[in-house]
């Protein structure tokens, strides 16, 4: 069995990878709705609506840097 | 690019526009109406083969053809040719075709009996009907034919019927004119109906040529009569397939060369065409142009305006061609701009193969490209293909390098040699990822100073990029003391690292140098590097996910394989299902992942879109 403190800490990690994937997603889906709207009028967006929808991204991956920082505080 | 004006006497005019489109080097550039000169009118031979063409499409939409294919052999008709053959084979078909469409109108007629009522309610002169010298037919014909009957008897009596789209012809005919008649009702595809139901309703004997009609009989020989014919359309379709693909080519090719003098500027004397013609090739296309015309037609370059630009001509090597795909997708980079083709090419499969990694999965997925590659041999998907197949060598890199068989690292009892072991040496791996960040953020902020000193001056290109690569050390110093950067890396790093005094200072130069270039803008950018470096964690990221989801996959089959015959079918069903849907995932995650490093961190460093593709007129889409 782990210690208290370094249970709280998985739990920290996980809250960081977590709640920034859901950040991420609920600002992908308000850009992807809009990007497929505008790609159905205009096929050549494809490129611009990709890049806007996977900029929240860079969340998740903060989140998970994070989260690897707070494993290695447990390790 | 060079921008180029034709002027042609209006009677070379279609020999000009036949020889510009063989020679697919010029770009039309659309005339628009000026006071000086009309626009020019199509030519008038456009007009008869639209005609051709309507024909065309109609013959292949009934025996189903598709025109988008692109494999057949190429044989040359001349235009005239094609219009005869292909008014012959409308005639051919289009009877065959009414037949086929009027036969399946009287089936479910014949069969259920619709034509008695309209045949109770005709009205006809007994004493006409009793009469010896006369014949009587009734039936079904596809139209009224009282106005050709007419003009063979003067004596005769008709009465019609529209029965569900068809007529129900009830006639009496002087016997002599019999042969006259018959051949009449052939041509309208007479069907008689049982003479007993004509007895029936009003009394006489009524039926082609007194012949008994046995509808069963009869519906079976309509029956196999459009089987037939829909056997004989099918067969015309692989006869003539190659002749009709061929016709449709041309047919297009002559239509477009037809309606080019619109975009051409007119005089009663003269056309003028302007357009763009890569440097290379100018040389060629006037001399062809001079030669074919006894040097009668004027060819120059036109010298251009301020800010003006040609459209885009990419050039690379033939290996490297399919991530053009890329650009195309993103937007072409402008007329001055560099083409990052070359360099993705190499980074494109690399960063894919850093995600997937995995030596089983980079084979798996190179057979099935190759092969999926031999049914496209052109277009978009055919680059697509291309650069998976690159990607897939990457992933077979890299699987070497990690030393990993679909997620297994040891393989029947041998480790396998590797450099770096993904599945346990994660901070390591997240240290070499950041490390490829910055070195490729470093290399797109190179480019992009050579670009801005190439277009403005070495002024702007100190300012807006050599003050993003003159942070990095600093950026590199505060990821190592975040504890981001860790382990050997950092090990290797740290001496190399100016002390954390002068680096400090690095940054401060420039921070001022950003903050020159862009203004107050520049000092909320700032961090935005910092974020575009972290961005390169998905290099680890999603390789991370692939590796772990195989373990998973391969933990969960070990531990069924040792329960029986039950559990080791159901084991080889879970790793093989486990690991399709791994490859999947695997494919669309680092593509996606790949294209955006490029597409957001990479290209906002130098890159500026926007060009037009060239489109030489000829040139087939």
């Amino acid at each position: 069995m782990v210690d208290v403190g370094t249970g709280l800490l998985g739990v920290g990690a996980a809250l960081s990878v977590g709640l920034s994937a859901l950040a991420a997603g609920i600002a992908e889906k308000s850009i992807g709705a809009a990007a497929i709207g505008a790609m159905a009028e205009k096929e050549e967006l494809f490129g611009k609506g990709l890049i806007l929808t996977v900029i929240p991204e860079s969340l998740v991956i903060f989140g998970l840097v994070i989260a690897i920082m707070i494993m290695q505080m447990a390790a | 690019m060079v921008k180029v004006g034709v002027v042609t006497p209006n009677s070379l005019l279609t020999k000009v526009i036949d020889k510009l489109y063989d020679l697919q080097a010029l770009q039309i550039e659309e005339y628009t109406k000026s006071d000086e000169f009309d626009i020019g009118n199509p030519l008038v031979k456009g007009e008869e083969l639209s005609d051709t063409i309507v024909k065309l499409k109609s013959i292949a939409s009934h025996i189903g053809l598709e025109f988008y294919r692109d494999d057949f052999k190429r044989r040359h008709y001349t235009s005239e040719q094609i219009k005869i053959s292909i008014n012959r084979f409308y005639e051919n078909i289009k009877k065959r075709i009414d037949k086929i469409d009027y036969t399946q109108k009287i089936l479910p007629i014949l069969k259920k009996k619709t034509y008695k009522k309209a045949l109770e309610e005709i009205k006809i002169e007994t004493n006409r009907a009793k009469d010896k010298d006369s014949i009587h037919f009734c039936g079904l014909t596809k139209k009224d034919v009282q106005k050709q009957i007419s003009e063979i008897s003067e004596t005769y009596n008709i009465t019609t019927r529209d029965v569900d789209g068809v007529k129900l012809t009830l006639l009496f005919m002087p016997k002599s004119k019999k042969d006259e008649a018959i051949e009449i009702l052939d041509e309208n595809l007479f069907t008689p109906i049982p003479a007993a139901d004509v007895k029936k309703a009003h009394d006489i004997d009524a039926s082609y040529i007194g012949e008994k009609v046995n509808l069963a009989e009869l519906s079976k020989e309509l029956k196999s009569d459009v089987e037939n014919l829909k056997e004989y359309l099918t067969d015309l379709k692989y006869q003539y397939e190659d002749f009709l693909l061929n016709s449709n080519e041309k047919l297009e090719e002559e239509v477009e060369k037809a309606v080019s003098p619109v975009k051409f500027a007119a005089s009663k004397q003269v056309h003028v065409i302007n357009g763009w013609v890569p440097e290379k090739k100018f040389n060629h296309v006037k001399e062809t142009l001079e030669d074919e015309t006894n040097n009668k037609v004027y060819v120059h370059k036109i010298p251009l305006k301020k800010n003006e630009t040609g459209p885009i001509l990419l050039k690379n090597p033939v290996f490297a061609k399919p991530f053009q795909f890329l650009l195309d997708l993103f937007s072409l980079p402008n007329y001055s701009g560099f083409d990052p083709t070359l360099l993705m090419w190499i980074t494109f499969p690399l960063f894919f193969g850093f995600m997937l990694g995995d030596i089983g999965y980079g084979v798996v997925t190179l057979i099935f490209f190759v092969l999926m590659r031999i049914k496209f041999k052109k277009g978009a998907m055919n680059s697509l293909l291309n650069i998976l197949i690159w990607s897939s060598l990457g992933t077979i890199l890299f699987g070497a390098l990690f030393g990993e068989v679909f997620g297994e690292e040891v393989l029947f009892g041998h480790k396998l040699p590797h450099i770096l072991s993904r599945a346990h040496q994660i901070t390591d791996l997240l240290s070499i990822s950041l490390l490829i960040g910055m070195a490729h953020l470093v290399f797109g902020l190179i480019l992009g100073f050579i670009q801005v000193a190439k277009d403005h001056d070495l002024k702007h290109a100190v300012e807006e990029k050599l003050g993003w690569i003159l942070l990095m050390p600093f950026i590199m110093w505060l990821l190592i003391q975040l504890g981001v950067i860790t382990g050997f890396v950092a090990g290797g790093i740290i001496p190399m690292l100016p002390p954390p005094l002068y680096t400090g200072i690095i940054a401060g130069v420039g921070a001022v140098l950003i903050i020159l270039g862009e203004g107050v803008i520049g000092v909320i950018e700032l961090p935005a590097i910092l974020s575009n470096i972290l961005s390169y964690a998905r290099l680890m990221a999603v390789g991370l996910a692939s590796v772990e989801l195989a373990l998973i996959v391969n933990q969960m089959a070990k531990e069924m394989f040792s329960s029986g015959i039950v559990g080791i079918i159901g084991g080889v069903l879970l790793l093989l299902i486990g690991h399709l849907i791994n490859i999947m995932l695997g494919i669309l995650g680092p593509f996606l992942h790949s294209l955006r490093l490029h597409y957001v961190e990479w290209f906002g460093k130098f890159y500026e879109g926007g060009g037009q593709r060239f489109m030489p007129f000829g040139e087939k889409t």
